[in-house]
């Protein structure tokens, strides 16, 4: 019997009274970050949970609230909803190029220090157009992301942890523009969270390639149409880098030379792996 | 009832990991010191062994009073930590004082029954962490970055002083253990511990690996828990994600299991002044 008082007692301490239910909790999807007039403005969209289909078909709607700091637009925000954010299942974070090297350190060190938020979700840079456009366009970005990195090759998924760890070096983010719709650019560089530089096309594939981030690809070298099947990159300790690639070996010659030509253009522009004295091997292998 | 071979071993991979994630907490040691602090640990077990040989350590009962203090603030800083890797991970809005509350009534409910209890859920849960631990294990290789591992492995001016510390806390809980406990031969518990002690220091270092793999160091001292950031990254092609509370589940076991076998023995002393006074 007392064994069951127990048990009671403790079913009654664990149930109950701090829950908070799904239906309190505004699911936020995507969250941009600009400066309108030395205020920070954030543009947040919330999914709608009633008409929730599924995952590749959300319904969102855009909020948006200003503040003198991203914590003061943050509480400004429950001026209008009445549901707590819940930062858990964000997917991208947009920042601006309205917002200075300061701003973006502290909007990176806020979601850091926030237990709540997973750190995992996707960094993204937006150039010469407004975030509520991009937001508005009810777009999956991180679907959109993907498919070009499977398809195209210029960009890949890059992590709000990732861009922390690299801004001591050089990071790689992104880039999105409106122009009548969403388009996706090359990568935007930054140094110490201040933006220095984008890569063209040539420059962003080489960097996927060199990085192991990307499979497959399509080039136009010399007027000659390459279709890449299989890429693989090895870096080893000797600091070398090794390309293994399915291709014809006939014209191998021209892939290899516009290989190290941009390669070594890439490193001597921003001296990506400074302590790495860079080899190239490049290894063909059968489709 | 015989305590086996297997539940004894259990204990000690499960303590001594409970030691390491939640009351040691160096997570920028280097593998280095983590190697030699597990041969430190070892020859320091042999050692005490050959020495301890002849005298019986568990039936001297100034032995079990000296240790009292040690355990119960063991026990102090455990069940703290406990309450707050609780509050911070899994029930986010509570108030500490009810964790805290419902983790001491299990103590206590556990504690009314006999050790074999513990030892049986030991062996249960045994297999339960092991599961949980190659799951995520098998996870979590792909995102590791086998660079930020190679960094690592390095040889500095604090590598020694850190290996010592490192077998200190390790061995800490296996002097409690090992020699409160009289169920077993001598032999077959030194046997056991050395084994024991090798595979769980193995695991640890693994499990070290993927957190320095997969986070940069700025990253792991921002973060509380760091074993629990890189739980986020699990992910099933894609299809299987936010499993990062069930994974951490093998965290709360190693965490209560230390927290019930201290209390056991702290109740076993306890005990045994008791008889002392009563004469």
């Amino acid at each position: 019997m007392k064994k069951f008082i127990f048990l009671i007692f403790l079913i009654l301490l664990c149930s109950g009274c701090y829950y908070t239910e799904l239906n309190d909790l505004s699911i936020i999807d995507s969250i941009g970050i600009e400066k309108v007039d030395e205020d920070m403005k954030i543009v947040m969209s919330i999914v709608n949970t009633i008409d929730y289909k599924s995952e590749d078909n959300i319904e969102t709607t855009i909020y948006e609230s200003t503040g003198q700091s991203i914590e003061e637009a943050f509480n400004n925000f429950y001026l209008e909803i009445n549901k707590t954010i819940y930062l858990d299942s964000l997917n991208n974070l947009l920042i601006s190029d309205t917002l200075n090297n300061e701003d973006i350190s502290n909007i990176v060190n806020f979601f850091i220090k926030n237990k709540e938020s997973r750190n995992t979700f996707n960094i993204l840079y937006v150039k010469e157009s407004s975030i509520k456009d991009i937001l508005n366009s009810n777009l999956n970005l991180k679907s959109m992301l993907m498919t070009n990195n499977k398809e195209f090759g210029n960009t890949c998924l890059y992590s709000l942890e990732e861009f922390f760890s690299d801004n001591y070096n050089y990071s790689f983010v992104p880039t999105l523009y409106f122009k009548d719709k969403v388009i996706i650019d090359n990568y935007s560089v930054f140094h110490k969270y201040k933006y220095i530089g984008a890569l063209n096309k040539d420059e962003s594939i080489v960097y996927n390639i060199i990085n192991n981030k990307i499979d497959k690809l399509n080039l136009n070298i010399e007027d000659k149409y390459f279709k890449i099947l299989n890429i693989k990159t090895t870096r080893n300790n000797k600091k070398e880098i090794n390309i293994s690639s399915s291709i014809d070996k006939k014209e191998s010659k021209i892939y290899n030379t516009y290989l190290r030509k941009n390669i070594n253009k890439l490193l001597k522009k921003y001296k990506i792996y400074d302590n790495y004295n860079i080899k190239i091997n490049t290894k063909y292998i059968k489709e | 009832m015989k305590i086996t071979k297997l539940q004894l071993g259990l204990m000690i991979y499960f303590i001594i990991r409970a030691i390491y994630f939640f009351i040691y907490k160096d997570f920028s040691i280097s593998i280095t010191s983590m190697f030699l602090g597990t041969i430190i640990g070892l020859i320091i077990i042999n050692m005490f062994y050959l020495f301890t040989k002849n005298i019986k350590l568990n039936n001297k009962n100034i032995f079990k009073i000296i240790l009292l203090p040690l355990l119960i603030y063991l026990f102090i800083i455990i069940f703290k930590a406990l309450t707050i890797f609780i509050n911070y991970n899994y029930l986010v809005d509570y108030p500490l004082f009810i964790i805290g509350i419902s983790i001491l009534i299990i103590v206590i409910f556990l504690i009314k029954s006999n050790i074999h209890v513990l030892y049986k859920s030991v062996e249960i849960f045994g297999f339960v962490s092991f599961f949980l631990f190659i799951t995520s294990l098998i996870s979590l290789v792909n995102t590791t970055e086998v660079n930020n591992i190679l960094v690592n492995i390095k040889i500095n001016q604090n590598t020694l002083v850190n290996s010592f510390n490192y077998a200190f806390y390790t061995l800490l809980p296996l002097i409690i253990i090992t020699n409160i406990d009289n169920r077993l031969s001598t032999k077959d518990i030194f046997k056991t511990t050395i084994i024991s002690y090798s595979i769980t220091n193995i695991l640890i270092i693994v499990k070290f690996s993927l957190i320095i793999g997969i986070l940069s160091p700025e990253l792991i001292n921002i973060y509380k828990y760091p074993f629990m950031n890189i739980l986020k990254s699990i992910s099933f092609y894609d299809f299987i994600d936010h499993m990062e509370l069930l994974f951490g589940f093998e965290y709360l076991i190693d965490s209560f299991i230390l927290l019930f076998s201290l209390s056991f023995y702290i109740k076993d002393i306890l005990f045994a002044i008791k008889k002392i006074i009563t004469k």
